[in-house]
């Protein structure tokens, strides 16, 4: 008889079971005291659970990755697939508030999803898409500005649609100085010749508070003063550090914006024992020398990220403690629009305030390097991830 | 090939059978499941609920959700389960019926509680329906899901929010926090903020139950909104709150520095005044701090208090975070209406290690930090905090008291650690304290400064350098041999670097001793020091000072003598090297900032103002007798220095409007620079208010800020326009001998506000004669005659004494409301259409009037009283105060102890009505007195029961004693050492209780018997004459009427109903002196 036949009426692999029973009884007993020791002794443990807690990131992580195969999607056009897609994505997407840690990737993945549905034809759920990131986040300014660019594109007959300009609003609301909803909402009315409000949002465009790091460089050090943007002339101080008290040239940038300065002046330092009293220093900011600027109306217009005016300092007469001057950085403007504004005013008859106007607007040649100015702020950019300061 | 049959387990072999076999012969692989069985599952499980844990927090992304781990869930609960036996012990004891006035129980249906809590994501700003009792009381509150990031939400211990109905208030609070989130050093750190008199919300730990299951410890805290002001005695007014760091909260793509963008900055409590500016006023606060010139910092800091933010600094100093108030978050700003400053409130402090930096501090802390004066003024109020460890004291008694009340809930939360927040350790955080003040010690020692003396014969130039964290004073110099007495000192103010004309000059004293002279000066000059905080950490900076000294001898070796301003030692001198340049400083030199002048101004004859004339603090304002002062529409004086406006019965000072029927804007005395004006024989008339710098001056007359100020023989009539003829606000004045007539609005008005308005007139008043809030002014012997609405309104908590006024043909003549205290003796109230009303007005209170009314008596009124029912009355000899309205005249009683209180001797006799004869005398204390606030202190503030006392605990102001079904008692031990004797007061209120009777036990045993009269609402006064002796004792014992029965409130079941008495507190006057007796 073969050894392998049944014995008294088991099967093999029961019989195989028996026969090893106490050695597998044993090894199970031995295994599970491993697999306890593991998560008894720290080191083991802490490699244990670290390796699980890998495997939950993994795991989680596939909400990543299902978003960026939606995103593949759109790039490749495939519109009807990535709705479909997207629309998955969206019911069973975790984020369902923006509480939530992956608030970004679900506005992400509602602004894919109603790019989708309009390249789909599809113009009531593109709108209604955008209303629900509104919803989601109503205090992300993005959201109310697609919105608006939705609406404008689906719903507008002979002029802009009365969506689109309170999605403009919705921008503004939250974030003033935003140039592209600006200038959708003054097209809106443009549109429609009526241009008190132009004006009105104009004035408070240009109003709108909005600080802006100048970077002066003198000597060696390179200091930062903010300057707010509004098209006003600001005075600034700044204490000068040892190494930069008696320097050859002062070298002034605005961050992109373009920008003036006048009445550049240099405060006497006081020399222990001297008691001599020197006066201070003004410098002529006309006769700075331009790097990278053009010459644009009131102020100097960057034409190049580097763009910077650079003032000589009479060598040998410091040394000097602060250095005090008069700056005006303005709020972008494009030249297509600004011709809009002029126009509402001079409907109007308000020639006064468009002069004020005129010296408060340095005009950018496009709209796009126009609206580059504030979009490449580094507050501005905005990620799936958080942002440095979160 | 034969091989050995396989061995079969199962049939025994007979040499083996015959043996006896080892215990595992046996063993089976069920067997062995079943051993491994336990721990494997268990095992799983814990795994299993880290690993679930870790995913909740990953779908959140903040500051405690990133640092979760599986390794540290599962840790923590592998201690949890190591120590459930403890826990589970511990948790047997805890009792939510214990006796302790901080206990908070909810009661929440599953449901509502898994549709709020159950998932983090869900169910944000939904208010679901609960109960909240605490000690007898029960009422239905709301509760929501708060807290700002995941550690409010995803552990067993959650953060809600709880809001009591309008009409039924937790102590003293509608709506608070119950917070998981650092609860002991949250607690301490809000604490330290009230050492530090800073506006600061309260916070205390208490032990809450869910259901009748721990639940844990929590932080109570109260929202930063407008009743939060109220115990602050602050004004309602803006506070601006510039918190907005986690999602939802936030705004994507733009500034997220609310000191660089305005537009983030909402506001907890509005105030829509016409002068509000809204947030137009953070627009320009950000403007002026990030602003960089001498005029922005001025106008930067008129908007604050250099001492209060002194005091601010020294608080986060001592707790070591000067840097979660951080411009993204916990930044809230109280807009003071009264004089449009912004006060700071500190949010979410915690406790760390100072001497390890964390962050730059915000924008605002770096901009006021450039003052000279707050860095002064900060090391003023480290040196006070830090001395003898004072500060360490009160963190460690607050630390040991909270943990000992509370010890065993702290150690059943403890024994949760990591899988709940960390509730904090007392000692940890006294040992913080302690650290903290230890490095704050050598700052203070840090006094440094760089010193160079140049030139020879004739001027010496002395240039000195702060390098310290403190500053120094310069007393004088100290030279060889001697100067010849034509020695001076000249700063160098306008800093040029020479000594102009315009430079100051100090003289100097010499004395000589030893060979040794000293010129002293006769007024130090104070070095401030500078401070760089723009980076991590805070560092002594540098401010440069230049004096020339001259007349001293050629050659002469001189030595600067230097104090250091704080402690007085001698400061540190370091020489400072000739030809070596100053290095300028972010901080704004002191010598910048104008001297004050103390310049006088003199208006006599008749004066006409085109312009309004302020007065700067400092100056004086002379207005002479018989000067009459002609304002233009809208033009108005405003004094912040002395006001001295002294007429004559025959030469009155006269205040007018300049065009007839159009108002001029106000006469105002504001700030404590105005502190001791006088104005006296005088008329105003005809004024409007007006606003000025943003400051509303809602009177014709007002007095902002101001103390000890004394209207005198002042006729003040028909102000146009304006709210108030004359409006008091945090000041003390007196209005005496004056005359307000056709007062526009309200005549005369206090708000937070005290003095006395003595013997003046009101007469046909548009409004109120008088109208307090939050005021304890003395209210004496005015007469007040038809005002369109209160002869006296006392609201908002005021606590005035009102005796001996004569109220006629008002709308009403006296209103107690909103939680005042007033004590209402002699005064006599005719023919209004109300006599007395007491309610609730301010629902914010928490609760009506409680006015003590004696020997006054009402007559003639349509309607002689009104009261709602959150509103309870004293009565004492009181006539006419009944709602039939008839002249029932009742005895005046025994009133010796209330006038002696109240500073007056009755030389007429006590009688119902106002006295003809009196005198003012100085107001007597009592011995020993006792009032009742519901609060988290002791239950019953020493009482104790006996007997079938079934509650005993403090409510809505008073003492509640209950008694069921058997008689009982409550006593307290006192400590009265009465050499003449003396009398006692109980005030109280009772129902449903046979006699009952109030004992006090010592060297002699007295009582009084009390009878209630059924009305908690009405409560009276019992008295008892003490003889000489030491007292040790007060009792009541008290019997319930038998046979009633009550709904039970928890049960809904009939219950025996017991007696109770309400008592209201009692005092203890020291017998009358003899010449106060022989009255």
């Amino acid at each position: 008889m073969p050894r392998s036949a049944p014995h008294h009426g088991n099967t093999v692999p029961t019989a195989w079971f028996r026969r090893h029973e106490r050695q597998l009884a044993i090894g199970w007993l031995v295994g599970s005291a491993l697999l306890l020791a593991v998560f008894l002794l720290p080191p083991t443990r802490e490699r244990a659970l670290y390796q699980i807690q890998r495997l939950a990131d993994r795991w989680d992580a596939r909400w990543s990755r299902r978003l960026a195969l939606g995103q593949r999607l759109i790039a490749a056009g495939q519109y009807p697939a990535a709705e479909r897609y997207l629309e998955r994505l969206d019911r069973e997407f975790p984020a369902r508030n923006v509480r939530a840690g992956r608030d970004k990737e679900r506005e992400q993945i509602l602004r894919l999803l109603a790019q989708a549905q309009e390249a789909n034809g599809r113009r009531n759920a593109t709108i209604e898409t955008w209303h629900r990131a509104i919803a989601f986040d109503s205090l992300n300014y993005l959201n109310h500005f697609g919105y608006a660019k939705a609406a404008e594109r689906l719903l507008s007959g002979w002029a802009p649609a009365d969506e689109a300009r309170d999605g403009y609003l919705g921008v503004l609301h939250l974030f003033p100085s935003h140039l592209p909803s600006v200038r959708g909402y003054i097209e809106y009315f443009m549109a429609r010749g009526e241009f008190p409000p132009v004006t009105a949002m104009w004035a408070q465009y240009q109003s709108a508070y909005l600080l802006q790091s100048m970077l002066v460089t003198v000597g060696d050090s390179t200091l930062a003063v903010r300057v707010p943007v509004d098209g006003l002339p600001h005075d600034v101080g700044l204490a000068l550090p040892a190494s930069a008290q008696q320097p050859s040239q002062i070298a002034i940038t605005a961050g992109g914006f373009a920008f003036q300065v006048d009445q550049v002046e240099l405060r006497p330092a006081l020399v222990v024992g001297q008691a001599t009293a020197r006066p201070a220093l003004s410098l002529d900011a006309s006769k700075g020398a331009p790097q990278g600027l053009s010459v644009a109306g009131p102020g100097w217009l960057p034409v190049a990220d580097s763009g910077r005016l650079v003032l000589s300092v009479p060598v040998g007469r410091g040394p000097w403690a602060r250095l005090e001057l008069r700056a005006t950085l303005f709020k972008p403007v494009d030249k297509s629009l600004w011709k809009k504004v002029r126009k509402a005013y001079r409907d109007q008859l308000l020639y006064a305030q468009l002069d004020t106007m005129t010296t408060r607007s340095v005009i950018f040649p496009d709209i796009a390097s126009a609206d580059s100015v504030v979009a490449r702020l580094p507050w501005a950019r905005e990620g799936t991830k958080p942002n440095t300061d979160e | 090939m034969s091989s050995a049959p396989p061995s079969d387990p199962t049939v025994a072999r007979p040499e083996r059978a015959a043996r006896k076999l080892p215990f595992w012969h046996g063993f089976r692989f069920r067997d062995a499941l079943l051993i491994s069985v336990v721990p494997l599952v268990a095992l799983a499980l814990m795994l299993g609920w880290s690993v679930q844990h870790y995913l909740s927090t990953r779908a959140f992304d903040d500051w405690w959700s990133r640092p979760q781990s599986v390794a540290g869930d599962f840790n923590a609960r592998a201690r949890s389960l190591l120590t459930l036996p403890t826990s589970i012990a511990l948790r047997e004891q805890l009792n939510p019926d214990q006796r302790d006035a901080g206990i908070i129980r909810l009661e929440v249906p599953a449901a509502a509680w898994d549709s709020i809590e159950g998932d983090g994501q869900k169910a944000w700003g939904t208010w679901v329906n609960a109960t909240l009792r605490y000690g007898e009381t029960q009422m239905p509150v709301k509760i929501r899901k708060r807290g700002d990031n995941s550690i409010h939400w995803l552990t067993d211990k959650r953060t809600i929010t709880v809001k009591t109905p309008r009409d039924d208030f937790y102590k003293r609070y509608r709506v608070f926090g119950l917070s998981v989130k650092d609860v002991l050093p949250a607690y301490l750190s809000n604490r330290l903020a009230q050492e530090f008199h800073l506006v600061a919300p309260t916070t205390m730990v208490v032990p809450v139950y869910l259901n009748n299951r721990f639940a844990g410890m929590y932080r109570f805290v109260e929202p930063v909104d407008e009743s939060f002001l109220r115990p602050f005695d602050r004004m309602p007014g803006n506070i601006f709150r510039g918190d907005a760091a986690e999602r939802s909260e936030y705004r994507k793509g733009v500034p997220r520095n609310v000191f660089e963008n305005p537009d983030l900055w909402d506001r907890a409590s509005a105030n829509d005044r016409p002068t509000s500016a809204g947030a137009g006023q953070l627009r320009l606060l950000v403007a002026e701090l990030n602003g960089t010139t001498f005029d922005d910092h001025q106008k930067l800091m008129r908007r604050l208090e250099r001492e209060e933010f002194a005091r601010l600094f020294a608080y986060l100093f001592v707790v070591g975070d000067p840097y979660h108030m951080d411009g993204v978050h916990n930044d809230f700003l109280y807009e003071d209406p009264s004089t449009q400053h912004l006060h700071p409130i500190p949010w979410d402090v915690r406790f760390l290690d100072f001497s390890r930096p964390r962050q730059p501090l915000n924008r605002l802390f770096q901009a006021v930090l450039r003052d000279p004066f707050v860095i002064d003024a900060t090391m003023r109020e480290v040196a006070r905090s830090i001395a003898d460890d004072r500060i360490v004291k009160v963190v460690d008694s607050l630390a040991t008291g909270v943990e000992r009340r509370y010890a065993p809930y702290f150690e059943a939360d403890r024994l949760r650690a990591g899988l709940i927040p960390d509730v904090g350790d007392g000692a940890r955080s006294v040992a913080i304290v302690r650290g903290n003040a230890n490095l704050l010690r050598s700052w203070l020692a840090d006094d440094t400064v760089g010193v160079a003396l140049t030139g020879g014969a004739g001027t010496r130039v002395v240039d000195l350098e702060t390098r310290g964290m403190v500053g120094s004073d310069l007393t004088g110099f100290a030279l060889e041999g001697r100067a010849g007495g034509a020695a001076r000192l000249t700063l160098d103010r306008d800093r040029n670097g020479i000594a102009d004309p315009t430079d100051p000059t100090v003289s100097l004293r010499e004395t000589t001793a030893d060979g040794k002279t000293v010129l002293a000066l006769a007024q130090s000059v104070p070095l401030y020091p500078a401070w760089d905080a723009t980076g991590r950490q805070l560092k002594s900076g540098t401010l440069a000072y230049r004096v020339f000294l001259s007349g001293v001898p050629a050659g002469a070796t001189i030595t600067p003598m230097l104090t250091n301003r704080i402690t007085g030692a001698a400061a540190a001198q370091q020489p400072w090297g000739s030809g070596t340049t100053e290095v300028a400083s972010a901080s704004r030199h002191p010598w910048e900032f104008p001297a004050e002048k103390h310049q006088q101004y003199h208006l006599s004859g008749t004066v006409h103002l085109t312009e309004s004339l302020v007065i700067p603090e400092g100056d004086t304002l002379f207005i002479e007798p018989g000067t009459t002062l002609l304002l233009d529409p809208e033009i108005s004086i405003v004094s912040h220095g002395v006001m001295l406006a002294r007429g004559t019965e025959s030469r009155r000072i006269r205040v007018l409007p300049a065009v007839k029927g159009q108002p001029w804007g106000t006469f105002s005395l504001q700030g404590a620079g105005a502190s001791g004006s006088i104005v006296s024989y005088a008329e105003i008339a005809e004024g409007g208010g007006q606003t000025l710098d943003r400051v509303e001056y809602i009177g014709m007359v007002n007095v902002h800020w101001a103390r000890n100020v004394v209207f005198d023989h002042v006729l003040f009539r028909d102000n146009v326009r304006s709210d108030d003829t004359f409006h008091a606000m945090h000041s003390w004045v007196r209005v005496s001998n004056s005359h307000f007539l056709r007062a526009n609005s309200d005549a005369l008005d206090m708000d937070i506000a005290t003095g006395e308005i003595l013997n003046t007139t009101f007469e046909l008043t548009g409004g109120d004669a008088i109208d307090l809030m939050t005021s304890t002014p003395r209210i004496i012997g005015n007469r007040i005659s038809g005002s369109g609405d209160k002869g006296i309104s006392i609201g908002e908590a005021s606590r005035p004494f009102v005796f001996n006024n004569w109220i006629d043909s008002c709308d009403i003549g006296i209103e107690v409301k909103d939680r005042s205290e007033a004590v209402i003796l002699n005064n006599q109230i005719l023919r209004s259409r109300l006599g007395f009303r007491e309610r609730r007005k301010n629902w914010r209170y928490g609760g009506g009037g409680w006015g003590t009314v004696a020997a006054s008596e009402f007559a003639g009124n349509k309607t002689p009283r009104v009261r709602d029912v959150y509103s309870r009355i004293t009565l004492l000899g009181t006539a006419g105060l009944d709602s039939a309205g008839t002249t029932e005249v009742a005895q005046p009683g025994d009133l010796t102890w209330l006038y002696a209180m109240g500073g007056v001797r009755p030389m007429s006799g006590e009688k119902v009505g106002p006295l003809s004869k009196w005198e003012a005398v100085t107001p007597v204390m009592p011995v020993d007195a006792q009032r009742f606030s519901d609060d988290f202190g002791e239950i019953a503030d020493g009482w104790t029961g006996t007997g079938g006392v079934s509650r005993l605990e403090k409510r809505r102001d008073a003492l509640v004693i209950e008694v069921t079904r058997r008689p009982g008692g409550v006593a307290r031990q006192v400590n009265w050492e009465l050499p003449q004797g003396g009398t006692l007061v109980v005030e109280l209120a009772g129902r449903d209780l046979l006699p009952s009777t109030i004992r006090v036990t010592g060297d002699a045993t007295l009582a009084a018997e009390y009878t209630a009269n059924g009305d908690l609402n009405t409560a009276e006064f019992i008295t008892l004459d003490l003889p000489p002796g030491h007292f040790t004792g007060l009792s009541v014992t008290l019997a319930p009427v038998p046979g009633l029965t009550r709904t039970s409130p928890k049960t809904g079941l009939t219950e025996l109903r017991g007696g109770r008495i309400d008592l209201r507190g009692y005092l203890v006057m020291p017998a009358p002196a003899p010449a106060l007796a022989a009255h």
